[in-house]
């Protein structure tokens, strides 16, 4: 197999040159989060990995405002296994129209994972958040897929130890909360180089953010 | 009055060969003669006593005889059957001897009358009269001649909808209802659309199609009397004396002397249909094929019927079990064959099996017309909607694993939302700051030093946002809600019971 042929595949690129080949993209809505993904957003029809420490933590703040984007496109989002109730009021107070968010509560983790590839692959969701127990690098390999398919926006909240596994997610970052919002590492990112450290600032309605320079675009 | 006498294209009339130009009916001829009010199109399944068996493709030479009488004789007969001599009528004795290892069934009256209701409740498509005969259907489409542009064009839409179903089906239009299903059950595309030559037409053929008993049949054998024209010609009051008076009002009606009120069979509301799984099955797949069957005779009534249904209920039959109940229900009112079967192929997987299963019943109850939809003319056929994704995740997953989000106008924050039937959210109430993650249940927080904790220890702040509600029923609540971060900056949403001073973590945001 030659060099040239091996770059025709989708999932290998060159990291150095910035490639702006890449499918649609929704904003992330934090400006250097934008600025650094390749298209200027969150990668649509791929799947997204968003490591943490704790799953049950995992910020919904940092996806509220891509997932807002995408739901005025009149489309449905699936939410398949999230660790505490999605609170309803709150998402409503951000604008998430609560008739196209689907909560789906499998009672074995082998139905989760089907059911997000699904999702996933039906071009009838915008975006599906993903809590998996467990994940195994084959499942990484369907969704992804799936979400080729469907045009769909993967989201998959994983612990920070499976940093060290393989996937196929065109996108994984680690996200560290701080003092002003979070620090993402960015572990793989496609169409882009790897290697990459954001500071991204909340806003936030807490008492504590007395800083008034939000990053929002929102 | 139509321009011309139509003529059935092809005409199989056996060895009756005046019937076969009665067809022939040239148009100058027929300008003077009277065209009927009514036309009653038969519509005759020879082979239905053997198609209610759903056999599949026949290797064995089989047949289906009769138990009501003693000499068992035989009611309908497959290819293989028919070259080795075996007849229709002939005593099943009398087969045996012939064949050696001849399938024989009983003859299942009831399966064929079910059949027969299912294809008239399609066959209301073609006319309002249509009557469910026992050995066929009735059909009256003399109002229909106009509506589908005239005999031809009528029959051959019939034919083509008929033979979508059954191979072997005998039509017989007469100006009678009895001589039509006379004509049919003699022979295949009989034509008679003139009351004149109605009694010509079928004084050929033999009297034992008539539906007479036993004694009459004896009779009329012993007097030499073999076909219907000769019985005809016999003197009436002598024919009253010997038969009974009810013969002459039987052949008055089948001449059209006499009118024959048939009762217009009416729709039931629900369709059921069962099938006979032979031999009994024991896995799930190998059902699939009995369920296509069914699956596509729901679809094809729905569509004559413009219905469409919200619930189907499979029932899968055991011997000495109670049937296993599986129920399916649907979002999408525009379901199509092949999404339904992959539906009930996801719903059949979740079921375990503990018995073979000896019979499959599908029931639906159709509802109101399909409102008029415009499909999207560019988009790809196979598109997969809303409604069917959610249809398959409930059907995997669950009814109670689907769900809905919605808010309520209440302050106590655990009461101020509840889980829905996903896409039933009524928008919406305004309120104060609240975090993303609510828990479903507080957890209580270690207090250290009068400060509380929670993975490490929390910086509160200092406003408070106290909640006092629910005095009135049973679960109040006297609260004081405040941010809090602890030292790997989670934002928390803690509460301070006011009645007993503990700290709860309540949310995160």
């Amino acid at each position: 197999m030659s060099l040239a042929s091996c770059l025709q595949r989708r999932d290998i690129w060159r990291g150095s040159q910035n490639n702006s080949s890449t499918g649609q993209v929704v904003s992330s809505g934090f400006r250097p989060l934008d600025a650094y993904l390749p298209g200027g957003g969150w990668p649509l029809g791929a799947l997204t990995e968003i490591l943490i420490d704790d799953i049950a933590h995992s910020p919904l703040w940092l996806v509220l405002p891509g997932l807002l984007r995408l739901t005025t496109l009149k489309h449905h989002q699936i939410w398949v296994h999230p660790p505490h109730i999605p609170y309803p009021p709150a998402l409503t107070r951000r604008g998430i129209n609560l008739n196209k968010t689907v909560i789906l509560k499998p009672r074995q983790e082998t139905d989760a994972l089907w059911a997000a590839e699904q999702a996933l692959r039906s071009d009838a969701c915008s975006a599906v958040l993903y809590w998996p127990r467990k994940l195994s690098f084959t499942a990484t390999r369907r969704l992804q897929l799936a979400s080729e398919v469907g045009g769909t926006w993967g989201l998959c909240f994983r612990p920070s130890h499976a940093a060290t596994m393989p996937t196929t997610a065109a996108l994984r970052l680690l996200f560290k909360p701080t003092e002003t919002g979070a620090m993402l590492t960015i572990l793989k990112c496609r169409g882009s180089k790897t290697e990459g450290k954001l500071a991204i600032y909340r806003d936030t309605m807490s008492a504590f953010s007395n800083t008034n320079t939000f990053d929002l675009i929102v | 009055m139509p321009p011309s006498i139509p003529t059935i294209p092809t005409i199989n009339c056996g060895a009756n060969q005046s019937l076969s130009c009665v067809p022939k009916l040239s148009t100058r001829n027929s300008a003077q003669e009277h065209h009927s009010d009514t036309l009653w199109l038969a519509i005759h399944l020879p082979l239905l006593p053997l198609e209610v068996f759903a056999l599949g493709p026949i290797t064995t030479p089989t047949v289906v005889y009769d138990t009501s009488q003693r000499s068992h004789s035989i009611v309908a007969v497959d290819d293989h059957a028919q070259r080795h001599g075996i007849i229709t009528g002939m005593p099943l004795s009398v087969a045996h001897a012939q064949v050696t290892g001849l399938r024989a069934f009983i003859q299942n009256c009831q399966a064929e009358q079910q059949t027969l209701v299912q294809l008239a409740t399609q066959a209301t498509h073609w006319s309002p009269n249509v009557v469910v005969h026992s050995s066929g259907l009735l059909l009256e489409i003399a109002g229909s001649l106009r509506l589908y542009g005239g005999l031809n064009s009528l029959l051959a839409a019939i034919k083509s909808w008929i033979n979508r179903q059954y191979s072997c089906v005998h039509l017989a239009i007469t100006p009678t209802p009895s001589s039509a299903m006379l004509c049919a059950r003699h022979s295949n595309s009989v034509l008679i659309v003139n009351q004149t030559r109605l009694v010509a037409s079928i004084s050929q053929i033999p009297v034992n199609l008539l539906e007479l008993n036993q004694h009459q049949q004896t009779l009329l054998q012993q007097i030499g009397i073999q076909q219907i024209g000769a019985l005809l010609r016999l003197p009436r009051s002598g024919l009253a004396r010997r038969l009974g008076p009810a013969i002459l009002n039987m052949l008055d009606r089948l001449t059209g002397v006499e009118p024959e009120p048939q009762i217009t069979f009416i729709p039931p509301r629900r369709f059921e249909k069962t099938l006979e799984c032979l031999p009994a099955r024991t896995q799930v797949e190998q059902l699939m094929p009995w369920a296509k069957i069914l699956v596509q005779t729901l679809v094809s009534q729905l569509l004559h019927t413009c219905k469409h249904v919200n619930q189907i209920d499979w029932s899968l039959h055991h011997a000495d079990q109670p049937s296993t109940p599986i129920t399916l229900r649907l979002t999408d009112e525009r379901y199509e064959e092949q999404s339904l079967l992959g539906l009930t192929r996801l719903a059949f997987d979740t079921i375990n099996l503990t018995a073979a299963v000896e019979k499959i019943t599908l029931s639906a109850m159709p509802l109101r017309h399909i409102g008029e939809q415009n499909a999207c003319l560019f988009s790809a056929t196979n598109m997969d909607t809303w409604p069917m994704l959610l249809d398959r995740l409930r059907h995997r997953l669950g009814d109670q694993q689907v769900l809905g989000l919605r808010t309520h106008a209440e302050y106590r924050p655990e009461h101020a939302w509840s889980f829905c039937e996903p896409g039933k959210t009524d928008q919406n109430n305004q309120c104060a700051p609240r975090p993303l993650w609510l828990f479903l249940k507080p957890r209580i927080l270690d207090v250290i030093d009068g400060n509380p904790y929670f993975h490490g220890p929390l910086e509160v702040a200092t406003e408070y946002e106290r909640i006092v509600s629910g005095w009135w029923d049973t679960s109040p609540v006297r609260r004081d809600y405040y941010h809090a971060r602890n030292n790997h900056h989670i934002d928390l949403w803690i509460f301070r019971e006011l009645n007993t001073g503990h700290w709860f973590a309540h949310g995160i945001f």
